[in-house]
This record gives structure tokens, C-alpha cells and sequence, in this order.
């Protein structure tokens, strides 16, 4: 499924940092995340709540919470390197963010038509009617039906699934590079959900664009990522193509929620991995997820382990080879 | 706005008898305002003069030497009442108008970008004016800014206002920090709403955000006070022009001409207060029902039912 690309990737970050301020205290959401993304490829970011996730994909367009702030050691963009203020002036041109609500994403008090249409006169140069043209294509792609009559309609005459197809439709207004999808399904029933994800994999394929995903169900994960990076309490555990990932995991904490999600759809009972994630301010010494661990030693708790390469995925546990 | 919801909020409006009234009355005031000077019989300082030669006395339906009838009689000064009250009416309604729209939008401006600048030096700044400008009550502080600055206008540089335009600073003064409260209040919870967000990673300009995305969705609340300080400013006006801080003479005013109807008190024609005095409450009165009408159409959780009970 991965695509061979030869211009390199499109998008790298290397050592990504997120943190926040609270009080006098220094919060880290994520630490050192890199990630590298090729052209027409789907990267998920994968964790549960408070793993950092959100944190991570906001940090790459810049829209951290007013006491959230993030460093990277590298940027690079299509095969240049970028400072920050070059990654910012290419927010809503080239990387665009899809919001996770989409009943709250939208204006109440503005025609979708002139949501669409405000995002076209900001970053291109097209002419009035020309912006009105591009706006039906572009709902027309997201499989609006009736486009041209439901230009003039407000978000609340929508249901979930179509507001969630005009959001994409104006992350998809500048012809993005990239896509930042925040958990595009939240909120949403099943159904409604697979038909959004076809529709990103159909238009991501159409308009070679690539995208970052940011998910908590692992199914989504299996069916439309390349690769995945699995994040836990603000570090990457894991990372790789996602086909090596689901087959063989070497990490305990991806194979705790795999085993979750396997046992849950075979037998119907749910098996979580014991204890719950760590909060910012009380991150454990060593491996951030020995507490929890079935493999723990003292080695565990006394140094935070390194990503380890192996072929395919890497993995940041010292007791991969038993798992 | 589409047509199905105009019509169900216009039904909404004209579904309340009172404010219909309301509505008719403020509507005939500001027909008397446009076209004051086609309507007025005389000039608002025109003075006539009784048959002997001097000023006509104090009387209603009194008739000049040269035979013009007076209908609501004259003042002190010989002037006819009607046509003064007529342009009363409108320097007054120009004074209020003026003011409470020029309060609103500066409110709205200010509010808007205090409200998504919240707890930012800018915020803390123009929050601790308003604060200073809120501790002195209501009319008072129009009443000092007239007196500081004088009934004969103002002098900036080599231009001089008029001065009906010192009294619409001073309400301007007194209305807006009320108003910005109102506007900052209803702005601050939409700036944290997901599509604000939306429109902050689209990479627009803050200014396009409040001015394109956030400020139509907070207008609501600062419409209704708005439209409820139309009938306080008609009545400060008033108020100033009875203290003698109106616009300087011969400009009549409401507040003047009230002010002026104690001389028939002399005349033992007590009653003739009522002529501009009944003038001003029913100004005031259309214009507070209308506040409530526009309240009923805009304010989504006013229940029609429990405003009849």
C-alpha cells in the first residue's frame, strides 16, 4: 500500500517537543517525536486520550493552547528545510487541519458556501465567480449531493456525517500537501465513519496528497494508514509500516491494545491493560510505561530505553526480543 | 437570512400588540424628525409679536398681529411652540440616534477584541478604563463632560463642533462602557468555540477572524442593549437640555422646552408641561417597547409565553 516515492519525503520533523505551562510548572505533552511522511502517504499518530496525540498534530500547524509551546531540532518541507516561521506561513496553504467536531468546526451564522468560499479568497488569487465554481466542485468531491442548491444552507441544516464533508471540503480548499486529520470521526456513528474514511482515501489518492491521522481505533489504523506511529504518555513506544506493526508487535504496550482490540471483536470480552496513562505532571522515571507493564524489570525503571531499528518498526523497549 | 426564518421572526415581532404600538409611535417620531422643517408651520426661531407691538403673550391658540395662528401658543420669547417642538423633536432623536449607534459600534469594536484578546495587556487596559468610566452613574458623568466642555461645541484645532455634537460625546462616553462589557462578555465564550480554532489554523489574520467569524455571533446581546438605551438616551438628552446643558440657544431641544414650561406656571397654565413633557414619554416609551420587541425576535431563550404570563 505504501507508495514509493522518489522526491523524498514530503514532510519530516525530528525531535518534536510539546509543553505547557502550568503555573510554574513545565508540562511535557510530547517528547522527542519524529515523524516522516512521504508523498500520498497516511501517517497515524495512534495512542489513547492524553497520550499526546492532539498535542502532537497541533504543534505542526502551530495551534497549541496559549500556555503550549513546542520545539523541533528539524523541519523539513518538500526536501528544503524550513524554520518555524516558514512551517506557520504554510499553515492553511500547504498543511491544512481537519477539526475533530465537526458541529462545532463550522460557523453557525455563515452560509458553508461562504465558509468554503472565504477560505479560497484568502489564499488564492481567483476571481469572485470563479471562487463560487471552485466552492460546488469542491462539494461535489466530498459528495455533497446537490452542491449547487446547498451552497446557500447554514451548518445546523446539515447532519453529522455531511457538516464532516464540508470541513474536509474547506481543509481541501487551498490544495493542501498536507492533511492533518484530528480524529475526523469523533461524534459520529459507524457507518458515517467508514464513508469518511473512504472518502479521504479516495481524494487523498485523486489530489497526491498526504496525510496525517490521528486516531485512537486501531481498525481505522489497519485500513488506512501506511504507517503508524503508537504514542504513549508523550513518547513513541512504537512506530512503523503498519502492516509489520499489526502482524508482529513489539512493543507491550502496542500489543496490550491490539490483544484489546482482537479479544473485544473474536470473544466479545474486553482485556485492558491494567492501571491507566500517567498525567503530565506525574510521568514514572525510566520507561514510561513500566507501571503498567507485564514485562517489567528493575532495568525498566532505572533508564528511559532508546528506539531501537529493527527492520520495519522500531520500538522503544529493552525486552522487545520477548515479547 | 433566509425567507422562512424572516417570516417566522417577523411574526414573532408583530405577534406582541405593545410593540407594534411601540413600533407605529417610533415610526412617526422619526417621520416628524426626516421631514421636521416641510412639517413645521414656522422657523424654530421666528418671534411674534401681539397686536401692541410686544412679545405675544404666554397662551395657547394665540394669534400673532399679522394674523398667523399659533396652535400650541408660544413661549417666553414669542417663539412658536409647535414648530419648536417639532424641532425638538429632532435634534433630540439626532442626539439619541447618533449617540447609542455611535456607543454601539465603538462597544462592538472594543468588545470584540477584548473579548478574543482576553487577559492581554490591551484587554487589561481598555477593561480598567471602562472600570473607571463605569464608577460614575449614569447621567452624571454626561452632565460633567458637558459642563467641562461647554454648550457651544468643542474646539479641536481650528474646527468647532457643533453643539449638538457635545452632547452625543458625552453620551457616547456614558453608554459605551456598559456596552462594551456586554459585547466583551458574549465574545469571550465564542473566541474558545472549534470554528474560531478552525479559522486560526486556516492561517487567517486575527482581524479577519473578529471581524468575519466571531463578531456576527456575538452581536445578539449588545443589539438588544442597544435598542434599550435608545429610550434611556432620549431621556438623558432630555435631561441634560432641562439641566441647561443642551444645545445652546436658539437650537431647540425636548429637555429646553420642557425646561421652558415653568414660565407658565406664572400663567397659572400648569398644564402646558404635558405638551413636550408627554412628548418625551412617549419617545421613550416607543422606543423601550421596541427594545423589548427586538429582544423577543433576537434573544433565543426569551419565551413569548412567559412574557405574556
Amino acid at each position: 500500500m505504501a507508495t514509493v516515492n522518489d522526491a523524498g519525503p514530503v514532510f519530516q520533523i525530528e525531535n518534536l517537543n510539546v509543553h505547557y505551562g502550568a503555573g510554574r510548572q513545565r508540562l511535557n505533552a510530547v517528547n522527542g517525536l519524529s515523524l516522516t511522511i512521504g508523498a500520498g502517504q497516511t501517517v497515524a499518530i495512534v495512542g489513547e486520550s492524553g497520550s499526546g496525540k492532539s498535542s502532537a498534530a497541533m504543534a505542526l500547524v502551530n495551534g497549541l493552547a496559549a500556555n503550549g509551546e513546542w520545539d523541533a531540532d528539524r523541519i523539513v518541507f518538500q526536501g528544503q528545510e524550513i524554520s518555524r516561521q516558514e512551517l506557520m506561513r504554510l499553515r492553511g496553504r500547504a498543511i491544512t487541519y481537519m477539526m475533530q467536531d465537526p458541529s462545532s468546526a463550522l460557523n453557525p451564522v455563515l452560509t458553508i458556501g461562504e465558509q468554503i468560499k472565504r477560505v479560497l479568497k484568502y489564499h488564492t488569487s481567483l476571481s469572485s465567480a470563479e471562487r463560487e465554481d471552485q466552492a460546488i466542485e469542491l462539494m461535489e468531491r466530498v459528495e455533497i449531493p446537490d452542491a449547487a442548491s446547498r451552497l446557500n444552507a447554514y451548518p445546523h441544516e446539515f447532519s453529522g456525517g455531511m457538516q464532516q464533508r464540508i470541513v474536509l471540503a474547506i481543509a481541501l480548499a487551498p490544495s493542501p500537501v498536507l492533511l492533518i486529520a484530528d480524529e475526523p470521526t469523533t461524534g459520529l456513528d459507524v457507518t458515517v465513519e467508514a464513508q469518511i474514511y473512504a472518502l479521504l482515501e479516495r481524494l487523498k489518492r485523486e489530489l497526491t496528497m498526504s496525510v496525517v491521522l490521528v486516531a485512537h481505533d486501531l481498525g481505522v489504523v489497519a485500513t488506512s494508514a501506511d504507517e503508524a506511529l503508537v504514542l504513549y504518555a508523550g513518547k513513541v513506544v512504537e512506530s512503523g509500516s503498519v502492516a509489520s506493526l499489526f502482524r508482529r508487535p513489539r512493543h507491550p504496550y502496542t500489543l496490550g491494545l491490539l490483544r484489546c482490540a482482537h479479544d473485544l471483536h473474536e470473544k466479545n470480552v474486553l482485556n485492558p491493560i491494567p492501571g491507566r496513562i500517567p498525567g503530565l505532571g506525574e510521568r514514572p522515571h525510566g520507561c514510561v510505561f513500566h507501571p503498567r507493564c507485564a514485562w517489567k524489570t528493575d532495568e525498566c525503571e532505572a533508564a528511559d530505553p532508546e528506539l531501537i531499528q529493527l527492520d520495519g518498526q522500531s520500538v522503544a523497549c529493552i525486552h522487545h526480543e520477548n515479547l | 437570512m433566509n425567507k422562512a426564518r424572516f417570516r417566522i421572526l417577523w411574526n414573532r415581532f408583530i405577534g406582541d400588540k405593545l410593540v407594534v404600538l411601540g413600533g407605529v409611535i417610533a415610526l412617526l417620531f422619526l417621520v416628524i424628525a426626516v421631514f421636521g422643517p416641510q412639517l413645521a408651520p414656522f422657523g424654530f426661531a421666528q418671534q411674534f409679536r401681539a397686536a401692541a407691538g410686544e412679545l405675544l403673550p404666554i397662551d395657547v391658540m394665540s394669534t400673532t398681529a399679522t394674523g398667523e395662528r399659533l396652535l400650541l401658543g408660544s413661549d417666553s420669547l414669542g417663539r412658536d411652540m409647535l414648530s419648536r417642538l417639532i424641532y425638538g423633536t429632532r435634534t433630540t432623536l439626532v442626539i439619541s440616534i447618533s449617540s447609542v449607534s455611535m456607543a454601539t459600534i465603538l462597544a462592538i469594536f472594543l468588545g470584540s477584541l477584548t473579548g478574543y484578546f482576553q487577559g492581554s495587556l490591551f484587554d487589561e487596559i481598555v477593561m480598567r478604563l471602562i472600570d473607571a468610566l463605569l464608577t460614575f452613574p449614569g447621567i452624571l458623568l454626561a452632565v460633567i463632560l458637558v459642563a467641562a466642555w461647554g454648550t457651544q461645541g468643542i474646539k479641536i484645532g481650528p474646527i468647532t463642533t457643533t453643539p449638538e455634537l457635545t452632547i452625543v460625546f458625552a453620551l457616547v462616553f456614558t453608554f459605551t462602557p456598559r456596552l462594551t462589557r456586554t459585547m466583551r462578555g458574549s465574545t469571550i465564550p465564542q473566541a474558545h468555540r472549534a470554528y474560531i480554532k478552525a479559522a486560526q489554523l486556516m492561517g487567517m489574520p486575527f482581524w479577519r477572524i473578529i471581524a468575519f467569524e466571531l463578531t456576527p455571533n456575538c452581536l445578539t446581546a449588545v443589539i438588544i442593549q442597544a435598542t434599550t438605551y435608545l429610550g434611556l438616551a432620549v431621556f438623558s438628552t432630555a435631561g441634560l437640555g432641562f439641566l441647561g446643558l443642551g444645545p445652546a440657544e436658539p437650537q431647540p431641544e425636548l429637555g429646553k422646552i420642557l425646561a421652558r414650561t415653568q414660565e407658565y406656571f406664572l400663567n397659572r397654565q400648569f398644564w402646558h408641561i404635558f405638551i413636550p413633557g408627554f412628548t418625551i414619554s412617549l419617545l421613550v416609551f416607543a422606543f423601550s417597547v421596541l427594545g423589548d420587541g427586538i429582544r423577543n425576535v433576537l434573544d433565543p431563550e426569551f419565551r413569548f409565553e412567559e412574557a405574556d404570563v
